[in-house]
C-alpha cells in the first residue's frame, strides 16, 4: 500500500514517515504543500492520501477539492489529520466525505495499522469515498 | 448589569416598560405601549406569556433562557426571564430581559482561542510523542538501559501535557453545550467498562478494585458516565496506599441511581470538599507533580453530572478514606427525554 503525506511542517512529515515505513511496512511518497500534493498523486498514484488540514496557501479542504478536480486521482481515499480535536471540527471535515478524520497527535506505532484499516473497509464497501471512521479525540 | 423589564396582560400587549427596555429595544416607552409584546421579541410572535410559561419547563420554574430580541430592525440575543403575578384587576406578567450580545461574543473569541492554543501546542506534540513512541519501541535501533529511562521520563511528561491539553478542551466542549447522546445506560456496564480502562493503572499501583453491589439503568451519554467513573476510580488508585482496597457500587433509591467510589487513602479536609470540583484545585499542590492528572478531572466530572441533571459530591474521613458520589434519576422515573438532556445548557443558565 502506497500513502502520500501531505503536511507542511518537515518534523511532522518525518515522523509519519518513519511511521508508516519503518513501522508499518508500507511505501510512502512526500508533499509539503497543496499543489505538490497534486503533482505526487498524479505522479505516484498513491492508494490512500494522508493530508494534513491546516497548511499555508492551500489548506486541507481546498486541496481535497484540487484532488477531486482531476479525474485520474479524484477517487482516491483521503484521511484527514488534524490538530484541532473539537466534535464540531471533526464532523467539518467528515461532511466533505473523506474516509477518515485523524486527530494529532497519533500513536506512531499503530498509524499504520490505522489507515490499513480505512482501506480495509473501503474495499469491503466497494465504496472509494465516504465516510467511514471518525477517529475519537482521545482514543 | 442593566436589566430591561416589560409588564403585559394576559393577551401580551405590552402595558409598560422601564428605560431599560427602551434602551435595549432602541425606542420609546410610547412606540411599546399597547402593541404586542411579540413585536420585540419574536419567541412570543405567536403565543401569549401564559402559553410560553405552560409550554416551557424552564421558564415555569423561574429559570432563564436564552432567546432573540428585535432593534433596529436586527435581532440580537437577550436572556429571558418570565413571571406571572396577580393583580385587582387581573394577570400579569413581567417579562426581564438582559442583552447578551457581549457575552456570546466573548464567549466566541474564547473558544477560538482555545482551539487556536490546541492547534500550536498539538502540533509540536505530535513530532515530540512519535519520537519519542518511536525511539522508545526499539523501531529506530536498540536503546540503552539508561536511555530507555530518560526516554520514559519524556514520554511520560509529554503525554501529561497532552492530557492537559485535553481537559482543558473537555471543559470547554462542555461549557459550550456539546450536545450530549441520550440512551438508556446500564450501569453495570458503565462501571464494567470504567473498571476495565483503569485496570492496569491499579494493578500498577497494587491497588485492588472490587465491584459491589451493582444495579440501575440512567438516560444518559454511556462514554460521558464512563469518564465521569473512571476520572473517579483514578483519583481513588492514585491516592491509595498500596495494597489498599478501592470499591465501585451502584444503587437505587428513591427514583434515583447512586454510584459510589469508596478509597482508604489520606482523606480530604472539610474546607476542600467542595473546592476538589473546582477546576486546577488540587488538596496538596504538590499533588499534581507527584501523582500525576491535571486537577481538571473532577470539574468535568461535575459538568458532565449537572449535564445529566444529576448531583455530585464526596464524603470523607480525613486519615481513613474518601467516598466520591453522583446521583442521576433512574432511567423509569426520570421523566427526561432527549430533549430535556439537550436543553441543559453546559453553563448552567
Amino acid at each position: 500500500m502506497r500513502v502520500l503525506i501531505v503536511d507542511d511542517d518537515d518534523d511532522i512529515r518525518t515522523i509519519t514517515r518513519l511511521s508508516l515505513t519503518t513501522v508499518g511496512g508500507l511505501d510512502v511518497v512526500e508533499a509539503a504543500d497543496g499543489r505538490a500534493a497534486v503533482d505526487a498523486a498524479l505522479c505516484d498514484r498513491p492508494d490512500l492520501i494522508l493530508l494534513d488540514v491546516m497548511m499555508p496557501e492551500m489548506d486541507g479542504v481546498q486541496t481535497l477539492a484540487a484532488l477531486r478536480s482531476h479525474g485520474p486521482i479524484a477517487r482516491i481515499p483521503v484521511v484527514f489529520l488534524t490538530a484541532k480535536a473539537l466534535q464540531s471540527e471533526i464532523d467539518r471535515l467528515l461532511s466533505f466525505n473523506v474516509a477518515a478524520v485523524f486527530v494529532k497527535p497519533f500513536d506512531p506505532l499503530t498509524l499504520a495499522d490505522r489507515l490499513r484499516e480505512v482501506e480495509r473497509r473501503i474495499r469491503l464497501a466497494q465504496s472509494p469515498s465516504g465516510a467511514l471512521e471518525s477517529s475519537r479525540p482521545y482514543s | 448589569m442593566v436589566i430591561g423589564l416589560v409588564i403585559t396582560g394576559q393577551d401580551g400587549i405590552i402595558e409598560s416598560v422601564n428605560p431599560a427596555a427602551e434602551r435595549l429595544f432602541g425606542t420609546v416607552s410610547e412606540d411599546l405601549v399597547g402593541r404586542h409584546l411579540g413585536v420585540v421579541l419574536p419567541a412570543f410572535a405567536d403565543q401569549t406569556p401564559g402559553k410560553a410559561l405552560d409550554d416551557n419547563r424552564r421558564l415555569a420554574i423561574g429559570g432563564v433562557v436564552e432567546s432573540e430580541a428585535w432593534r433596529s430592525g436586527h435581532t440580537f440575543p437577550v436572556e429571558m426571564a418570565l413571571y406571572g403575578f396577580p393583580t385587582a384587576s387581573g394577570r400579569r406578567f413581567a417579562v426581564s430581559l438582559r442583552d447578551i450580545s457581549e457575552r456570546q461574543a466573548l464567549d466566541r473569541l474564547k473558544r477560538d482561542f482555545v482551539s487556536m492554543v490546541s492547534h500550536e501546542l498539538r502540533t509540536p506534540l505530535t513530532s515530540i510523542h512519535g519520537s519519542l513512541r518511536l525511539l522508545r519501541s526499539g523501531s529506530l535501533g536498540p536503546v540503552t538501559s539508561a536511555t530507555a529511562t530518560a526516554l520514559h521520563i519524556a514520554d511520560r511528561n509529554t503525554a501529561r501535557l497532552l492530557s492537559l491539553i485535553n481537559d482543558i478542551l473537555d471543559c470547554e466542549r462542555l461549557a459550550a453545550g456539546e450536545a450530549l447522546q441520550a440512551a438508556p445506560v446500564s450501569m453495570a456496564t458503565v462501571i464494567a467498562h470504567a473498571v476495565g480502562s483503569v485496570q492496569t493503572f491499579a494493578d500498577e499501583s497494587a491497588v485492588r478494585i472490587e465491584q459491589a453491589h451493582v444495579e440501575g439503568t440512567v438516560l444518559g451519554d454511556a462514554d460521558r458516565l464512563v469518564q465521569v467513573v473512571v476520572n473517579l476510580l483514578a483519583n481513588a488508585i492514585k491516592f491509595s496506599p498500596k495494597g489498599a482496597l478501592v470499591s465501585v457500587a451502584s444503587k437505587e433509591r428513591f427514583g434515583w441511581i447512586e454510584v459510589t467510589v469508596a478509597d482508604q487513602g489520606r482523606g480530604i479536609p472539610l474546607d476542600q470538599r467542595e473546592l476538589v470540583f473546582e477546576p486546577f484545585h488540587q488538596v496538596d499542590r504538590s499533588d499534581a507533580r507527584q501523582r500525576g492528572g491535571t486537577g481538571l478531572g473532577l470539574a468535568i466530572s461535575r459538568r458532565i453530572i449537572d449535564r445529566h441533571r444529576g448531583a455530585i459530591g464526596v464524603e470523607s474521613v480525613e486519615g481513613k478514606g474518601s467516598t466520591f458520589w453522583f446521583r442521576l434519576p433512574a432511567a423509569r422515573a426520570a421523566g427526561l427525554d432527549t430533549r430535556a438532556l439537550a436543553l441543559a445548557s453546559g453553563n448552567g443558565r
